[in-house]
């Protein structure tokens, strides 16, 4: 209780900071307005909008302000994935997408108004679901945390990457681990972390710093991207006539226990290492489904199957940023992306991360799910006609943020020469139904795991039983490997064998 | 078991030997990285713990298994191509969408590899917009193949006439050339989507202004809003926009006289 107490008056104060400096005003506002179009354009992700504005403001600006325009956008983006959701029934982002199935058969109903008035009533109460975990959560963790030696953050960054890999892959388990492998390779080109040992650098000096995150992220989310949307040609979404846009409190009040269980899923699917906002929305779209007395009407204009899967996505946004502030492990791509605006600016997050700016980002955070509510209820009819504006219009643009955000981190044109080959070896992946984010989170944990594994290694002279002796190492070793067992065909067949399938609805 | 399953299995088959062949490889290259003699700093060190390579075998050794796996389970799955289906293979690469997908990619190759290091920044993403949205916005080959051939020639002529680094800033020959190669797309798109619609098709009457402001906005932002690097910062345009912004607009900002 003390934790908390001391925790919520830091926080207190840190948004009371915010809310009277005008300037937050100027960084929060485009921002929101800017995720929301990334968010509802289809094709461009919270991801993409983080990822560019990291290249634009580098580290030129005070990271507080920075921080601000990030988070804003990420809000914004997961939130803005509704409105084609639900009026074209083409998911903005994959978060959104099973918002789609109850969304859209509700605007066909001529309900669309309502569908957005709940979504965006729902995103707002999720996003302040996920603060308010984050803000205990990480108080929590950052004790725990202090004492986590390198088995244990080695252990986690490969925790990471398989759950990654396992629960992102559409087609086979096995191309989330090799698509995490991949990732894992790339972050071995440069000098190696203890020695300072060239590796696969092929005589180019550029290589020797490692794969920057930055060109990584542009080539692996917006390069394909633009690739498969200008292959799909001119998609022009015609809008239906939606009604007014208002929150109905009474439904909203009906649908707490909705909300409050869809919130709490989205903030423990959000603290996975590397799932983040797509899968919680649909986990939680599936729970909400099984546990609800009206499962006939899911996929039909369900209120509760649309409150389901917004709460969750925006409150994964909170878990997401618990492993990441605590960790330095991201919790979701846009997460990923986020690590990578911090380490720009110098900021390694981890046990000793400064414990204001955790409470500066909690602060953002219920600032920008409040913008993002207002701007949902009194602005969403401007938002709506971004929905007209064809794909080969925008495409070509993002195209051109990404260029020159991806030149303005550091690299140079070395970056953009990686990000392009990247590129079009995501565009190839995702055609073979390679998830992409076990990859990204490859990149990014490659190096923790690499110098963390061998610091283990050279403090034991070689003994690998650091890995097992300690208690939280040998969780962790635990939840590895049974994470891997989980997925032989072996182990799946004899649970299938040991667990009779219940028909359902027959509660046997 | 569906077409849509095979014809994935047949994929991972051949993705499967590019990962095998590229573990292998990159196995073979960590070779070159000591491991029985490690080297810490400068000194020689034979403790395999303390060498760079471990991880690297670790995660090339893994790939190289898991490739493998992929490789039987996608023989178990009726992946193993036939020779009809090499056929097939051969049909699918004359197919329109995996020709637009080799004109995209050798657009955004000549966009990064050609202009981009050497052309001004406005001028070049101003011809690979107006040649991409041009190219696809109606799904229609000829355009597509017009704007890859308007983006090909300024970006082979860059390349073969500036090819080393140190005549990336200067001259500016290809500025002009890629100039030219944007006005002569936007005449071509104006005159082939006339001819073939009757009228002017009305996305193509803001395409080229959005193509030619959207880089020229974003550059100015970058460079003195956002105060970050650009590319090209000697090129045909924003050399002259940078002069006037020192020599002419800030002194006026900065409310000096002179």
């Amino acid at each position: 209780m003390e934790l908390i107490a001391s925790q919520m008056t830091g926080f207190a104060y840190s948004l009371a900071q915010l809310i009277i400096d005008p300037i937050t005003y100027l960084y929060l506002l485009p921002a929101v307005a800017l995720g929301i179009i990334f968010g509802a354009l289809p094709g461009l992700t919270a991801t993409l909008a983080v990822t560019i504005l990291t290249g634009f403001f580098g580290n030129k600006f005070p990271l507080e302000y920075s921080l601000i325009a990030l988070i804003g956008a990420y809000v914004g983006a997961i939130y803005g994935g509704s409105y084609p959701s639900i009026l074209v029934n083409i998911p903005g982002t994959a978060a959104s997408a099973a918002t789609a199935m109850d969304g859209y058969p509700l605007t066909k109903q001529g309900r669309g108004g309502e569908a957005l008035g709940l979504t965006t009533t729902a995103s707002f109460i999720g996003t302040l679901i996920g603060t308010f975990c984050l803000l205990v959560g990480v108080g929590l963790l950052l004790m725990i945390s202090q004492s986590i030696a390198s088995p244990e953050k080695a252990l986690l960054a490969l925790f990471g990457i398989l759950v990654s890999g396992t629960l992102m892959s559409q087609d086979l388990v096995i191309k989330g681990w090799i698509a995490g492998l991949l990732g894992l390779g790339m972050a071995m080109v440069g000098l190696d972390p203890l020695l300072s040992e060239p590796r696969y650098t092929f005589g180019w000096a550029y290589l020797l710093s490692g794969f920057q995150v930055v060109p990584v992220l542009m080539g692996a989310f917006a390069i394909p991207q633009i690739i498969s949307g200008l292959l799909e040609g001119t998609l022009i979404s015609k809008v239906r006539e939606i009604g007014r846009i208002i929150p109905n409190w009474r439904t909203i009040g009906q649908r707490m226990p909705t909300i409050a269980r869809s919130g709490a899923l989205g903030v423990g699917i959000g603290a996975l290492p590397g799932v983040g906002e797509d899968v919680a929305g649909w986990v939680s779209y599936g729970i909400g489904k099984n546990l609800s007395k009206e499962k006939e009407k899911f996929g039909k204009g369900a209120i509760d199957g649309l409150l389901s899967s917004e709460t969750a996505n925006n409150a994964a946004i909170g878990g997401a940023l618990i492993p990441l502030l605590v960790l330095g492990i991201p919790g979701s791509p846009p997460a990923a992306a986020l690590l990578g605006a911090l380490m720009i600016n110098n900021v390694i997050p981890g046990p000793n991360i400064d414990p204001n700016l955790i409470l500066h980002i909690v602060s953002i955070l219920v600032m920008a799910s409040a913008t993002m509510f207002l701007m949902g209820l009194f602005t969403a009819r401007a938002f709506i006609h971004v929905l007209k504006i064809p794909q080969s219009i925008f495409l070509p643009v993002v195209l051109a943020l990404t260029t020159i955000g991806s030149f303005s981190v550091g690299g140079g044109i070395n970056d953009l020469f990686l990000m392009v080959v990247v590129g079009i070896v995501s565009f190839a992946l995702i055609e073979m139904k390679y998830p992409i984010a076990p990859l990204v989170i490859g990149v990014i944990l490659g190096g923790l795991f690499d110098e963390s594994f061998r610091r283990t290694l050279l403090i034991s002279d070689g003994d690998l039983s650091g890995f097992f002796t300690r208690p939280a190492a040998a969780i962790l070793l635990a939840c590895n490997v049974l994470l891997i067992l989980s997925q032989l065909p072996m182990v799946r067949q004899l649970f299938r064998r040991k667990i009779p399938v219940m028909a359902p609805g027959t509660g046997e | 078991m569906t077409d849509e399953k095979r014809s994935l299995r047949q994929k991972d088959f051949w993705a499967a030997l590019a990962l095998m062949a590229a573990s292998a490889g990159l196995l073979f290259k960590t070779l070159e990285i000591p491991f029985f003699q490690a080297r810490a700093a400068g000194i020689a060190d034979g403790k395999w713990y303390n060498s760079a390579a471990i991880v690297p075998y670790m995660v090339f050794g893994l790939l190289f298994v898991l490739s493998v796996t992929l490789l039987v389970i996608s023989i178990r799955g009726d992946g193993l191509p036939t020779r009809a289906d090499l056929e097939k293979i051969a049909a699918q690469a004359r197919a329109p969408l995996f020709q637009k997908f080799c004109i995209i990619c050798l657009m955004l190759l000549a966009y990064i590899f050609g202009l981009v290091p050497r052309v001004d920044f406005t001028l070049a993403t101003a011809l690979v917009m107006m040649a991409l949205t041009y190219g696809f916005y109606e799904g229609r080959m000829r355009p597509a193949i017009l704007s890859l051939i308007l983006v090909l020639l300024p970006s082979v002529y860059a390349m073969i006439v500036h090819f080393p680094s140190e005549q990336w800033a200067k001259p500016h020959d290809d500025d002009i050339v890629t100039l030219i190669g944007f006005v002569v797309l936007v005449g071509v798109a104006l005159v082939e989507a006339i001819r073939t619609h009757g009228s002017l098709p009305g996305y193509l009457r803001y395409v080229p202004i959005i193509s030619f402001f959207t880089p020229l906005l974003l550059v100015i932002a970058m460079a003195f809003g956002f105060h970050q690097n650009v590319p090209n910062r000697t090129g045909l345009l924003f050399s002259q926009i940078e002069y006037h912004y020192y020599v002419t607009l800030k002194p006026l900002l900065d409310g000096r006289k002179d």
